[in-house]
Formats: C-alpha cells, structure tokens, sequence
C-alpha cells in the first residue's frame, strides 16, 4: 500500500512539473497526427514524463484512472512509422499477423511492400517451421514453430492426403500427388497462394519419382516476390522384363518459362532411382539404389542442372558418389547450400538395423560426417528400416521418429541438440505413423 | 588515433566526457570528426540527459565489437570469440532488463538520431520480445492504443486462414517422450 502512495504521490509532483507541457497536449489531442509529427521533430517537448508506465505496476493504473484518463494518447505515436516498422520486422510470423489487428496504423505497417521486404532481410526472426502429419489419410496436422517453441493448427493449401511428396524452398513448398504424380502444385503455406503446374513429360505412369525445388537465390535485389524457381522431376520407371534396367529421366521446370524441359533420358544398369532428392547450387542430387550387383546399396547422383540435355547414355553413372556409409532412411537436404544427408548407421552384419543416426555434408566429392546423434536422444527411434524422418533447411534439422509424434532437432551452427515441444496429439492405435516435413515460414514470396 | 576525450553536451546541458573511441559509435559523430574539424565539444540537440548517460553505457560496453558500422544489408554473424560473444549477449540482456518500456521508446528514438546500429537492434528486438507472445488487446493495453477498427474490419483483419497465429496457448507437458 505504501509503495502506491509513494508512485501516486511522485506521480502528482511529476503532473504539477509539466503544467503547461500538459496544456499543449490537451489541445492537440484529437489530431493524432500533429502528436506524431511533433514526436519527430522535437520529441524531447513532447509530455511523456506523466506517464511512467512501469510494467510491473500495472495495478496501480486502476487506482489512478482518472489521471490517467486526462492524458490518452498512445506510446506507439512516439514513434515514427519507420521505426515501428522496425520493431515489428523482429517479430516471428504468427506475431506479425497478430500486430496486423492491432489498430488501422499497425495493420497498414504490416501490410506494405517495404515491411515486407525488410522483413525478410531479418532472418534473426525466422527459422524453418516443421509440419507433422498427424493421421494418415487427410493431410491435417501441426506446424511447429522453433523460435516460440510452439505448435500450431496449421492447414496446408493444395494437398489433398498425407502420403503426397513435398519439397519446399525459401518459403515455397511443391505438393505432387502420389496416385498418378502428375498434379504438382506450388504453394506459400504462409501467405496459401498457390498455383498449379503443368504435367511434366517423361513416362505417364512411373515406379520411383523424386521431386525438389530451389528457389533462384541471386539477385537479391530483386522484388522478393518475383523471385524465380525451379522444379526437378526424377522419374525412375523399370524397363519391362528386365530388373536390371531402368529408365531414368530428369525433367525441369522454370517459373520464368512455365515450361518443362527435359534435361536427361538415360538407362542405369544394376541401379534405379528412388523418392530422394534436392537441388543445392544449381546441382541435383538424388539417391540411388542398387538393383544387384554392386558392393553399395545406394549412392547419389550429382547432376549439374546448368548444362541442359545430354546425348550419350551412361552421363549420369559418371557423377556417382558413394554414399558415407550403410545408410537407412537416407534423406537428403539443402541447409544453406550445403548438401547434407541424414540417415540411420546399418550395422555391418544387419545394415537393416540401425545403430546410430548420422548427420553428414558433403564437400566436393567427400563425405564429412557433422554430427552422430548422442545415445539419450537415439534410444527414441527403435530398432528399424524405415523408422524415422528428416527433414531440413536454413541451418535447422528435424529428426522425427515415425512411430511417435516426438520431434528432435539439430542446430547445425551450434551443434545442439533437442526435443522440440511436445507435439499436442497422441498416438490413437500402435501402427500409426507419423511423417513430416519442414519450410521455412515466409510472407514475400509467391508462387 | 590518440585517445582523445570528447565532451557530448544533451539538450537539457548535461555534459559527458568520453573517450573518443567510444563517442565514434554513435555514427552522428563519427561523421562529423571525419570532416577533419579538430572538435573537442559536441552538443547533441534531440537527446537528453539521461538518455545519452544509457546510451553512452551501452557504447562503452560495446566499443570493441567487431561489427561494421556501416549500415549493411544482410546482418553479419560476427564471431570474433563464442565466450566473448555470450558474456556480451548476456550483459545486453540484463541491460535491456532493467528499463521501463517508455524509455526503451526513447532510446529507440535516440539510438535512430544519434545512429548507434546496434543500440538501435537491440531496443527494437527487446520491444518485440515483448510483444511477441501478447493477444493484440493486450498489445492495445499495454501501450494504450486504440482499436480503431470497426467489428466487421476486425474480423476482416483476422482471416480465417490466419486463425492459426490467435489460438491460444495450450499448455504442453515436458518435452522428453
């Protein structure tokens, strides 16, 4: 009680101090505007002072209501638009849409091309949101934001159930069917823009189909939002009668011609392709694996999308990269131009069955590893082939065990590791799964 | 550069006297030495007093970053020292911890004139570190702004695809499974 009196008291010598500061005030109290250009130019004038709004002594606010209903003006208008821009760029996305309604002012803030394009320069804010599947039929799930560590009710545009391929660059994410892998769709899960692409040529019905997207990172300068794409097709299809040989083709759209190319139609002998890929500095690289035949399960492939159509078969044997180990689940990823693949380490006797989880990049034609998961996290992912996902992008990797909606994450920058919030949905029968895949949240780019 | 002192004068006479290395981070100044004038004495119109004293503490602190203080695009990860870095980190945060919003607002306002890049960065992150987790009325309340939408603009503002960014908090249990 005595510490209200005192603030009260300190509160009326601070009044009788600014008088006639308090006088001018009054008299330009409806014109909110002449109250923000004067903030700009002379602010220093401007009769804050009676309001010393302490965060913790909000309660003593009731008591002196009428005093402080003399005065009310809002803090915001000490501010210039630029600076509030300012501030509200540092907020993660959810936040921003929530300024968005705070009042008229804020809302055109958020709206206008220059917070967007600023806002995306602060890369501080955001980091790269993971979604979770959360039944395995309708496409409905949580995205989980790492930053306030939270998960959201999230729907996805365009995706029609949960088995559909996805891959996701700066903010856009590709969905394609998995019935005829035809219907390819771009997206801003964010913003859910979304646009249809044409069906891309190569075979109508294929075996394996790996799709990626890259989204063209130079030119900065250019208005974010008319940034150009890419879209990779690898379509792997057996050749009838014979289980050695498969057809394999590279297809690639562009956003600026809105048109596909072809840019490889070879036959692997003893190796067809699989569901794996991702386009990181221009170069697609996808998974491979070995029908027979060859000391290694699986390898990658390195195919430079810069030089378009080649004539001679065999071209793409030739960018083989052997894989760093016997991997399982092996998923590649592009976290900041760096290829990195996550895979569970076989053991050599059983190469089904997982010993560990590796984390390694890939620098020239060499595998280094970056991390091994430590035991306490790896005791969560059992004992089997297909039993985890992973999913990353920026410098961020999810690891999501399949069987549990558990989700660990890797920072590769500081090397740390650790559970995410716990996902807010539970197992309803024991054979459920659980997949997920991660993007970066953006509010400037479209598709 | 000889360890000069510079005396910085606030708008309401107070003076501060500090070395010069540490008055060349406010960019304001640093221009105005560059003109090769020998100035020994700098009046700072658009600052009080106890303003520059916090700025000037932050500066001090922060007189050997390595950043570039010349405003560039893309925000520079420094790492001179990991330890180094945290330690600072550290003291910024129990910096920004122990002043009210409405000064933060006027160190905002001054960081801007007086063109202290990271003063600037670091006020405008701690304001919306406050922000961040708030319901847009208790964004309103806290800074007393006013809702000036009408209901059907209101609702227009929250479109049902964005519902996701106001649900609520649902409280999570531990996260280790």
């Amino acid at each position: 009680m005595l510490d209200k009196v005192l603030i009260l008291s300190l509160f009326f010598v601070f009044c009788i101090f600014d008088l006639p500061l308090c006088m001018y005030a009054k008299a330009n109290l409806i014109d909110k505007r002449l109250l923000r250009m004067e903030a700009e130019t002379s602010w220093t004038n401007y009769p804050y002072s009676y309001i010393t709004y302490v965060p913790e002594a909000e309660s003593y606010r009731e008591q002196s209501d009428d005093e402080a209903k003399v005065e009310t003006f809002s803090m915001d208008s000490l501010l210039p638009d630029d600076l509030l821009e300012r501030i509200l760029s540092f907020l993660p996305i959810a936040s921003i849409f929530r300024a968005g309604t705070v009042c008229k002012r804020w809302n055109e803030i958020v709206s206008s091309r220059r917070f967007l394009c600023n806002f995306s320069n602060n890369s501080v804010s955001q980091r790269p949101w993971y979604f979770m599947f959360t039944t395995t039929d309708d496409p409905s799930g949580y995205a989980y934001d790492p930053i306030i560590r939270k998960w959201y009710s999230f729907d996805l545009p365009c995706i029609e159930t949960s088995n559909w391929f996805v891959a996701s660059s700066c903010g856009l994410v590709c969905f394609m069917d998995n019935d005829c892998r035809n219907k390819i769709y771009v997206s801003n899960p964010i913003t859910k823009q979304w646009r249809t692409l044409i069906e891309p040529p190569g075979h109508k019905s294929t075996d394996y189909t790996a799709m990626s997207t890259s989204v063209n990172r130079a030119n900065q300068a250019v208005n974010r939002a008319n940034r150009s794409y890419s879209v990779s097709i690898v379509k792997s299809k057996q050749v009838p009668g014979n289980f050695f040989q498969w057809d394999l083709s590279i297809h690639l759209y562009s956003s600026e011609t809105m048109t596909w190319t072809t840019l490889v139609n070879d036959v692997l002998s003893g190796w067809r392709g699989g569901n794996e890929s991702v386009i990181c500095n221009n170069v697609l690289y996808f998974m491979i694996y070995s029908t027979g035949g060859s000391d290694h399960r699986h390898g990658l492939i390195a195919s430079n999308l810069s030089s378009i159509g080649s004539p001679s078969s065999g071209i793409l044997m030739r960018s083989f990269i052997p894989m760093p180990c016997s991997l399982t689940c092996g998923r590649l990823m592009n976290l900041r131009e760096r290829l990195v693949i996550v895979g569970g380490i076989g053991k050599h006797d059983r190469p089904e069955v997982i010993k560990g989880i590796g984390i390694w990049v890939l620098k020239g034609k060499e595998w280094v590893e970056m991390a091994k998961m430590p035991q306490r996290f790896f005791q969560g992912f059992g004992e089997f082939d297909e039993v985890f996902a992973s999913s990353g992008t920026d410098d961020l990797v999810y690891i999501q065990s399949y069987g549990s909606p558990a989700l660990l994450t890797f920072d590769m920058n500081l090397k740390y590791w650790r559970w995410s919030q716990k996902c807010p949905v539970t197992k309803k029968f024991p054979l459920q799964l659980f997949t997920g895949f991660c993007f970066e949240p953006r509010l400037e780019i479209a598709p | 550069m000889s360890s000069n002192k510079i005396v910085l004068t606030s708008s309401d006479g107070e003076s501060f006297q500090v070395e010069e290395v540490v008055a060349r981070k406010l960019q304001i100044v640093k221009h105005l030495l560059e003109d090769d004038c020998v100035i020994n004495e700098i009046p700072l119109q658009n600052v009080t007093g106890n303003i520059l004293s916090i700025v000037l503490e932050y500066c001090k602190k922060h007189v050997d970053d390595v950043v570039d203080d010349d405003a560039s695009e893309e925000p520079k990860k420094k790492k001179p020292d990991d330890e180094a870095k945290q330690n600072l980190d550290a003291w910024d945060a129990e910096f920004m911890k122990n002043i009210d919003m409405e000064t933060i607002f006027k160190l905002i306002l001054a960081a801007n004139y007086l063109n202290v890049e990271g003063l600037l960065g670091l006020t405008c992150q701690t304001v919306a570190d406050y922000i961040k987790d708030k319901t847009p009325e208790e964004v309103r309340e806290l800074f007393n702004i006013e809702n000036d939408f009408t209901h059907e603009e209101e609702e227009e503002a929250i479109r049902k695809e964005n519902a996701w960014a106001f649900e609520a908090d649902t409280k999570h249990e531990d996260p280790k499974p």
